[in-house]
């Protein structure tokens, strides 16, 4: 998670990268002797090429938003709300999830506007977006490849749907190192509404690297990071003297075994003090001023996914390079008026915050924003008595980033006039991961790591990066 | 499954780094003559194969590269490869080319020959370009330990003779403390405690170390340390995977592991009973116990997942499981395509498929899984009394059953309707029940999981009542038994859960009845019978909770209005609604108040004497008709190619007894003793327990890709003593550790580091950080808070608050009270969606699929898990009074925390630098200052690493 003394793992590690990269090696290698010469180069110059963002936000909206209710209005939909969706869309289609047989087409109940110079087009339920909106870049045509929630979030993180390889940030961990002495490089906030759809360890596993590139999950009760105060009755000062101690005895053993591993022990003790109190620090709001948390909407102490954005923005400010923001309770069957309102209304206001506030402190240039669920949800209507939703869509939906080097103010793809399948400009998430890194200066198909014979890629054999979308 | 790279590749950089090699290709081919699969294979196989190898569909150019055949072929006057002749080599003129557009490997592949590499296919070509079959393929060869001096056994003539080529030795032994420590840490997973340590130091004859090993060998900790390792490979967790994650009873099969491996089952009939244990003629419950091997991959349940995809997920892991475990093959990179480095097509995937591919499949939505069997844990059954007793009352229920009138009929007072079948949508809201009621069906189902009356979705927020088979698959549910829940909010419960104790699942036709009488009881009852054992949670409600959704019949709900979840399988009928409680009249009177008490007595027995509830536990079943196999076009479920039959990869093919046509035919074949691969992968796999790292580092893959050995023929030797022991795997683990390359002292010297940075000759022994299990267990040993108690159902020491439900994850943690809270680590329940954080954070893996080598992280995180987790924080207590009870004053304290930490005493310095740290504090309570020593010596690098 955080670079210290090298092991023989990161001899490995690095000669690899270096391997593919021509003439990196030797500049890799050299970054073994010298960490901060690593974090520089690593941050102002990418991998492969110049990297135009230098660390990544994504709001994951769990569940699966609605395209049709949020970025994607079509009148044709509207025009046929009520008629039985279209035979010719269900050709090729495996089933919905919960829908049986065949239902009914169902429009979209709010009013769309375009906003500001770029035009962009966002729906009622948005309104503090809407006032954001020249700095989306919104892609309309993403498809993915499953409407199942756990194998969609993790296809969404880590390309596979079990689950069972290195997430996004953990490849960005691995190929870029950490810019920051005292806290992880990749870290995961967890809120929002409680809908049963659980968060698992592999939605920030590491896979096949090693554990340092495995999220760290930020907790709402108790230490934000797991085990991070000292037991009942040890104080600071006591704790640096057993540290004191502890480093003494593994000195000496340094020295009569000369095993760079203890070297690297001791070094991650040292860093887990000093955890013990940039954590906090980083979680204590009582210096964001009123303003800000009045532009969040967020109270200093109490969890919400508006107080994790301004989370987020500390955490980047203070070098984290990858942050995932959860947002649960997007999955709306039956009553998604109700339920997508809810999300909108906690939501929207921190979302827009985040990108102005970011956009003010000159961080939105070189940060990723990245804004999307596993999936979109059905142009056809779940109805459950008076009420109605929609049921999971993978077929064509929306995401958007913002800042990091991407176009802002635009709006690529488009689904067809029904918004079923993505039909101008497709977006596979295998694309949209390797325009994520390509962004970062990484060329997808060049940060590989050997595992069990083979060079593995976040975009497996797949991935191009969409160029369109990039400043 | 992760690992370090392949050794050459490491060599190869490290040319960078001006460091001596000792295994780089090129540093090795000065001096000896050159071999392909040492020298070449590597080179074609990394940077040509890809192209120029096995799989057909993606070859360009139409060249091969990996067989002789291909390369030396003649197309249109141009030879790719022309033995001995470089200039008329097309291969040359391509790899020395500065054209862009001829230059191989073409610039877009990223891929790129050294100098070195370069060289390497000049001078082989020139030599003649020899093929050699990949060496893992070729079965062992007998091999002859060289004859040095220093070895103490075989293993170290191997070891010594290739060090001898380097001018290196052997390092010198490790002093006694560090012997008895490293050996009893590694064998049993356990500390030494200080007897042990100074028996061994006082025991002066020369074989005392023998002696040593055989005692710790014989051991149970042995057996569970050894079984901690198999049970990565066999991807052994407490629950089912995916997001429902649901606790899947499979603690049996683990305990199968320790005990087989306690009694050191040859590895033949290790490898038989877990793969097809089931299809042994009289197969014993044991031996079916034993096949939950191929039960453990994740299995998702629920609505949304389509059945077969996922059905196919779980028999591709099995392939891929056993292609890792026995093979040391990537069988699933020929999943979607032809392997592109290993002579394994697609074909051969799904030949091998086919085989694994007869399992029952049953259940839909949240009941879906497989055979299982029933357990009870054998451990009462020494209990004579409990047996007698069981007896009697046994014969005493039998004659009872004999007597009971034929059930009475019920009046139809306050019968709201009858329904025969399945009705989704049985009406609306004039079943809306409020107070007293009663529900009887006549049943006869193999089903474990469906709802047979319901008004009731919890993932809705709409309860009422539901009455059926299994709990809607929930946590505290029993598959196949009755349940009945009733709430009187609709959000969230408010209410009561009872679950009957026997099941209804037996293909039998079952009278079943549920009574309801508000704010007094719920009765179930079988066949006229009462179940005066059924369990019930929570509070008997005044009101049922009125309910948006209508009456379903046979079916229930999940987060929709419509009823489609939970579906009744088999014959249903006269299924009644009442809206009064018809208790008594359910009975069969006296007779049957009578059977009903016999039968709860009984029940309750079979608890006191299994420990537990009998239970139902996965394990493998053919079917009577093997399912038909296809292969699966780029890996999908939906494209379907050519039909195929079970087969075993050709390049591994027998070529004289025919295919294996079935698991146990192929079980058998993967251990005659002939298989080129199967030995040297599991002896490999011993190796890198001790030493870190295989003599192939690459432990998951002998293919291609894989690392050549560091030493072939030992490893062959290894191989071949395996097999000709009768497959003893104790008898092996022996020879490792009292091997004198085992005994060596683990300094690296500035000479060695230079000379050897990666130890591949092993001319030191490594250090190896504990892993997660040990670490922990190892605190709890030392304090003295450790429990030793073998098997059973897993365990959930303390872990943090909210944990699950910060994570929104089903189910809760109960905490274990009393002694499990102790128990080792093997024994902690593993939640594979959510592993217990201390675990995690030590780099234990969550086992979604086989782990042949763990990653073994450096990290601050972990630093905070041994200074601040309760665990560490308790244990350091536990110590502290340990040491203030036991030793009278302060360098005795420290002397017993320096022997029960580090099986050593201080020496002279840090004795001072101790009692001075003691004197230095503050603190007046002795407790606070030695839980402080405590902890510093659990921390130390000296503690958490295997010396």
């Amino acid at each position: 998670m955080i670079r210290h003394f090298p092991s023989s793992l990161d001899l490995t590690r690095r000669a690899f990268l270096g391997r593919s990269a021509g003439g990196i090696g030797s500049m890799a290698l050299a970054s073994l002797l010298n960490h901060n010469l690593m974090a520089g180069e690593g941050s102002r110059s990418g991998l492969h090429h110049p990297a135009k963002a230098k660390r990544v936000i994504f709001l994951f909206m769990a569940g699966g938003p609605s395209h049709l209710d949020l970025f994607d209005p079509k009148p044709k939909l509207n025009e046929l709300d009520g008629k039985a969706i279209p035979k010719e869309l269900l050709k090729d289609h495996q089933q919905f999830a919960l829908i049986r047989g065949t239902p009914n087409l169902k429009g979209s109940p709010y009013v769309f506007r375009a906003h500001g110079q770029s035009g962009a087009v966002i729906s009622e339920l948005l309104p503090h977006l809407s006032k954001v909106a020249d700095e989306l870049t919104v892609i309309r045509s993403m498809y993915t490849d499953t409407n199942v929630h756990d194998p969609g979030v993790n296809f969404m993180n880590c390309g596979t749907l079990l689950g069972d390889r290195p997430t996004l940030g953990s490849w960005m961990s691995y190929g870029l190192g950490s810019v920051n002495e005292d806290l992880p490089a990749y870290t995961v906030l967890t809120s929002g509404v409680s809908d049963g759809q659980p968060l698992l360890q592999s939605f920030w596993g590491n896979g096949f690297l090693d554990s340092r590139h495995a999220g760290v999950p930020f907790r709402n009760s108790g230490s934000p990071v797991l085990h991070l105060g000292n037991p009942k009755g040890v104080t600071t000062k006591d704790r640096r003297g057993q540290l004191d101690l502890i480093q003494w005895m593994n000195h000496r053993q340094h020295e009569t075994l000369g095993d760079s591993e203890i070297a690297a022990r001791i070094a991650s003790y040292e860093l887990a003090f000093r955890m013990q109190a940039s954590v906090p620090q980083l979680a204590d709001l009582s210096k964001e001023s009123d303003q800000t948390m009045a532009q969040y909407g967020a109270d200093r102490v109490k969890p919400s996914f508006a107080r994790n954005c301004l989370m987020a923005r500390r955490q980047v400010e203070r070098g984290v390079r990858f942050v995932q923001l959860y947002d649960r309770g997007w999955d709306s069957h039956t009553d998604i008026d109700r339920e997508h309102k809810r999300q909108c209304l906690a939501s929207d206001q921190p979302v827009a915050a985040l990108i102005a506030d970011l956009k003010q402190r000159g961080l939105l240039e070189d940060t990723l924003v990245i804004w999307g669920g596993e999936f979109g949800r059905t142009p056809v209507a779940q109805v459950m008595g008076k009420t109605w939703g929609r049921d999971h869509h993978p077929h064509g939906f929306t995401m958007w980033m913002a800042g990091g080097g991407t176009k802002p103010g635009m709006t690529h793809g488009a689904t067809d006039e029904f918004g079923y399948h993505a039909t101008e400009d497709k977006v596979h998430v295998h694309d949209l991961h390797a325009t994520i890194l390509h962004l970062l200066g990484i060329d997808h198909k060049r940060l590989t790591f050997r595992s069990q014979g083979r060079d593995f890629r976040l975009t497996d054999v797949h991935g191009k990066v969409v160029r369109d979308v990039l400043a | 499954m992760p690992r370090e790279f392949s050794s050459r590749f490491v060599a190869c950089k490290l040319t960078l780094a001006a460091s001596l090699l000792l295994h780089a290709p090129g540093a090795l081919a000065e001096s000896a003559r050159l071999e392909f699969n040492r020298d070449i294979r590597p080179i074609l196989s990394d940077k040509c194969f890809a192209c120029h190898g096995f799989d057909a569909n993606e070859r360009k150019a139409d060249l091969r590269l990996d067989i002789p055949e291909g390369a030396y072929a003649l197309n249109d006057d141009i030879q790719a490869i022309k033995p001995g002749d470089l200039q008329s080599s097309e291969v040359w003129r391509r790899i020395t080319s500065t054209d862009e557009d001829e230059v191989m490997p073409p610039p877009e592949s990223n891929k790129h020959l050294t100098d070195v590499e370069k060289d390497l296919l000049k001078r082989w070509i020139e030599k003649g370009a020899q093929y050699q079959l990949h060496w893992a393929f070729v079965p062992p060869k007998k091999r002859v330990p060289p004859s040095v001096t220093g070895a103490r056994n075989l293993i170290d003539q191997f070891i010594v003779s290739r060090l001898k080529k380097e001018g290196l030795t052997l390092s010198p032994e490790a002093n006694r403390n560090t012997l008895a420590r490293r050996v009893t840490l590694d064998l049993t997973g356990l500390p030494p405690t200080p007897q042990q340590v100074a028996q061994f130091l006082g025991d002066t004859s020369p074989d005392a170390y023998d002696h040593l090993v055989d005692r710790l060998i014989s051991t149970r900790d042995y057996a569970e340390r050894r079984a901690q390792d198999w049970l990565d490979l066999a991807r052994y967790a407490d629950t089912r995977g995916f997001a429902d994650d649901k606790k899947r009873e499979i603690w049996p099969y683990r305990d199968w592991v320790v005990r087989a491996l306690h009694r050191n089952m040859p590895f033949d009939q290790f490898t038989i009973a877990q793969l097809a244990g089931d299809m042994l003629p009289n197969a014993s419950d044991d031996q079916r116990l034993a096949t939950g091997f191929h039960r453990n991959a994740p299995q998702a349940r629920g609505q949304t997942y389509p059945e077969e995809e996922y059905r196919l997920k779980g028999v591709t892991d099995r392939v891929n499981t056993t292609g890792k475990v026995w093979l040391g093959l990537t069988m699933e990179c020929a999943e979607c395509h032809d392997h592109k480095f290993d002579p394994i097509s697609q074909r051969d995937y799904y030949s091998l498929f086919a085989i694994f591919n007869n399992v029952e499949h049953q259940g839909k939505g949240m009941s879906q899984g497989g055979p299982t069997m029933n357990y009870e844990n054998s451990s009462g059954l020494h209990d004579e009394q409990l047996a007698a007793k069981r007896r009697r009352i046994g014969s005493e229920l039998a004659a009872a059953r004999r007597v009971l009138p034929a059930p009475k009929k019920i009046s139809e007072a306050g019968l709201l309707g009858e329904w025969n079948g399945v009705h989704p949508d049985a009406g609306d809201q004039k079943f809306n029940i409020t107070g007293d009621l009663t529900i009887s069906a006549r049943i006869k189902t193999r089903q474990a999981v469906s709802d047979l009356v319901s008004k009731y979705d919890w993932r809705g927020g709409q309860r009422s009542f539901v009455f059926g088979i299994g709990g809607e698959g929930e946590e505290e549910a029993i598959p196949g038994h009755l349940f009945f829940w009733v709430s009187s909010q609709n959000d969230p419960f408010a209410g009561i859960s009872v679950f009957g104790s026997h099941s209804v699942n037996d293909g039998q036709e079952h009278q079943v009845a549920v009574v309801f009488e508000a704010g007094k009881s719920v009765r179930l009852f079988v066949d006229g019978i009462e179940d005066k054992a059924a369990r019930s949670i929570g509070e008997v409600p005044e009101t049922i909770a009125i309910s948006d959704r209508h009456l379903a019949i046979g079916v229930g709900y999940e987060a929709s209005n419509e009823a489609k979840a939970h579906r009744f399988e088999g014959s249903l009928s006269k299924v009644r609604l009442y809206n009064r409680a018809h208790g008594d009249e359910l009975g069969s009177g006296e007779a049957g108040e009578k059977v009903a008490n016999l039968l709860a007595t009984i029940i309750e027995l079979d608890g006191k004497k299994a420990g537990v509830k009998s239970i139902k536990v996965p394990v493998m079943r053919e079917l009577p008709e093997p399912r038909e196999t296809f292969i699966h076009l780029r890996g999908s479920f939906l494209s379907r190619g050519d039909q195929v039959s079970p087969a075993v990869p050709t390049v591994l093919a027998p070529d004289e007894d025919g295919q294996p046509k079935n698991r146990l035919e192929f079980a058998r074949w993967l251990v005659t003793g002939k298989n080129p691969l199967v030995a040297r992968v599991v002896v490999n796999r011993f190796w890198q327990s001790y030493f870190g790292h295989g003599l192939v580092r690459t432990s998951d893959d002998f293919g291609s890709q894989g690392a050549p050995p560091t030493h072939p023929d030992l490893l062959d030797w290894l191989a071949d003593e395996f097999v000709s022991s009768g497959w003893d795997m104790k008898h092996i683990n022996r020879l490792l550790v009292t091997s004198a390359t085992y005994r060596q002292w683990a300094r690296i010297t500035p000479g060695l580091r230079e000379k050897d940075p990666n130890n591949l000759l092993l001319a030191r022994m490594p250090r190896v950080r504990l892993p997660a299990e040990q670490i922990r267990d190892q605190a709890l040993a030392i304090s003295g808070l450790l429990k030793g108690y073998p098997g059973g159902p897993s365990v959930f020491p303390p872990q943090p608050e909210n944990y699950w439900e910060d994570r929104d994850l089903p189910g809760r943690w109960k905490e274990s009270g009393g002694p499990d809270r102790y128990r080792k680590s093997l024994y902690t329940y593993w939640r594979r969606m959510a592993l217990h954080p201390t675990m995690e954070l030590l780099d234990a893996p969550a086992r979604p699929v086989c782990v042949v080598k763990r990653n073994t992280a450096n990290l601050p995180t972990q630093a905070l898990v041994t200074l601040n987790a309760p665990v560490f924080v308790e244990s350091a207590k536990h110590l502290a009074q340990r040491l203030l009870t036991e030793a009278a004053d302060n360098g005795a304290r420290l002397d017993l925390a320096f022997q029960l930490c580090l099986g050593r005493s201080p020496e002279e310095g840090e004795r001072r630098k101790f009692l001075s740290f003691i004197d230095g504090q503050s603190a007046d309570s002795d407790l606070f200052v030695w839980q402080s020593v405590a902890s510093i010596l659990l921390n130390l690098d000296e503690t958490i690493t295997r010396p």
